[in-house]
């Protein structure tokens, strides 16, 4: 596969991780472009299993060069507008209850500090395997799933802290 | 009867655990895959799982697509190659050029200035050896006057810069008097070094104009092989 149908293929979970790290749509713009370059440059020498865990670690390292490049923290819930905008939500007549936890549970996440939020991110929102997630942010596997359940916590924590009725 | 190691979960993610009882679970949790499931409600999972709808932006990808060439890799193999085949030549050219002025430069230098050698058997003791084949004038020691010996032997006695001192001469007279006409040694390196520099310049310009002219002759010989192509009947194309 030639690398602009590989950079293609790759290009929304550059944006989505880009986008969950930086938490501001226009920073992940500047630093999914940057990543998108490097993937296409790189990509052809890795194996083609490793290639969506390792356009996640270019993406996740883009967006955190861009974020000291700033020295800008991201901000909470700042990515919603474009999650609400570029999202194409399903269920648009979706009750407010369900709103209502869909902006707790995109605030929690974007709470979470790093690598809780890339783990997260990679694990409940991209699917990656436990070994792709650890290949992607050089941790131990074990490490790896015992920061995921801490995540899991702080997000559970979260959206009982600001909606305490939508925690079973 | 000991509760079950994943009894826990519940009160780990809700936050309501000890410390030790949190440590204790964390050491459990990375070998068991029954609590690494997910905790989400299928609320929470269909709202992550909308998450994942979200697309890059259109012209963030053709930005990058755009951006590629001008830095990428294989989207320019054969200007790569072009030059990698050419570069070898003009290297070489160079190096010889410079070669070659250096060693003009060097020849020049050793016509006239050559260190006078501190000692040389058969020779009067303090007086240089290259001064030898000049019949002295007289035996007395008389100072050196040009006429007596050939200009070129004299002046190679200070030409060239010596950190060494002289070694002291029981007739230092008549050479003392020859060596204040001699150019002064930095003056001749710095000109050498300056004719170095201008040859170099001269010879990196010959190599970009022979680049671009193999550049040019390249798309010629492409232009007209895709005119010769275009002749052809179109049952041989």
């Amino acid at each position: 596969m030639s690398p602009d149908r590989l950079v293609r293929t790759h290009a929304d979970l550059v944006y989505r991780v880009a986008l969950r790290v930086t938490g501001s749509p226009d920073d992940a713009a500047d630093a999914a472009q940057d990543a998108l370059v490097r993937v296409w440059k790189g990509i052809g020498a890795i194996a083609p299993e490793k290639q969506r865990a390792w356009a996640a670690r270019v993406a996740r390292n883009a967006a955190l060069d861009l974020l000291r490049r700033r020295a800008v923290r991201p901000r909470p819930g700042h990515a919603d507008a474009v999650t609400d905008s570029a999202s194409r939500d399903p269920r648009p007549d979706a009750d407010a209850e369900m709103s209502e936890l869909r902006i707790c549970l995109r605030r929690a996440i974007d709470t979470l500090h790093e690598p809780y939020r890339s783990i997260l991110v990679l694990r409940e929102i991209e699917g990656l395997a436990y070994a792709e997630i650890a290949d992607a942010l050089d941790l131990p596997i074990n490490t790896l799933k015992v920061y995921l359940m801490r995540a899991r916590r702080r997000v559970r924590s979260a959206i009982a802290l600001s909606s305490p009725e939508l925690v079973p | 009867m000991t509760p079950s190691p994943c009894t826990p979960r519940e009160a780990y993610l809700n936050g309501s655990l000890s410390p030790e009882a949190v440590a204790a679970f964390e050491d459990h949790v990375a070998a068991c895959e029954a609590c690494l499931a997910t905790p989400f409600s299928a609320e929470e999972r269909a709202l992550l799982d909308d998450l994942r709808a979200v697309t890059c932006p259109p012209d963030v990808l053709t930005a990058a697509l755009a951006a590629v060439p001008a830095t990428g890799q294989d989207r320019a193999p054969r200007r790569h190659a072009g030059r990698r085949r050419v570069r070898p030549v003009w290297v070489s050219v160079a190096f010889v050029a410079a070669l070659a002025v250096l060693v003009a430069t060097w020849s020049v230098r050793e016509d006239s200035p050559t260190p006078p050698p501190l000692a040389d058997a058969g020779s009067e003791p303090g007086v240089p050896a290259i001064m030898t084949p000049a019949p002295p004038a007289s035996p007395s020691p008389e100072p050196v006057v040009p006429e007596a010996a050939p200009p070129a032997p004299v002046q190679r006695g200070a030409s060239r810069p010596r950190t060494t001192p002289a070694r002291p001469s029981p007739t230092p007279a008549p050479i003392a008097q020859v060596v204040p006409q001699e150019p002064a040694p930095p003056d001749s390196v710095a000109a050498a070094r300056d004719e170095l520099l201008v040859a170099f310049a001269i010879v990196a310009e010959a190599q970009d104009q022979a680049a671009r002219a193999t550049t040019e002759a390249l798309a010629d010989g492409v232009a007209h092989a895709a005119d010769a192509i275009r002749t052809l009947p179109p049952t041989l194309r």
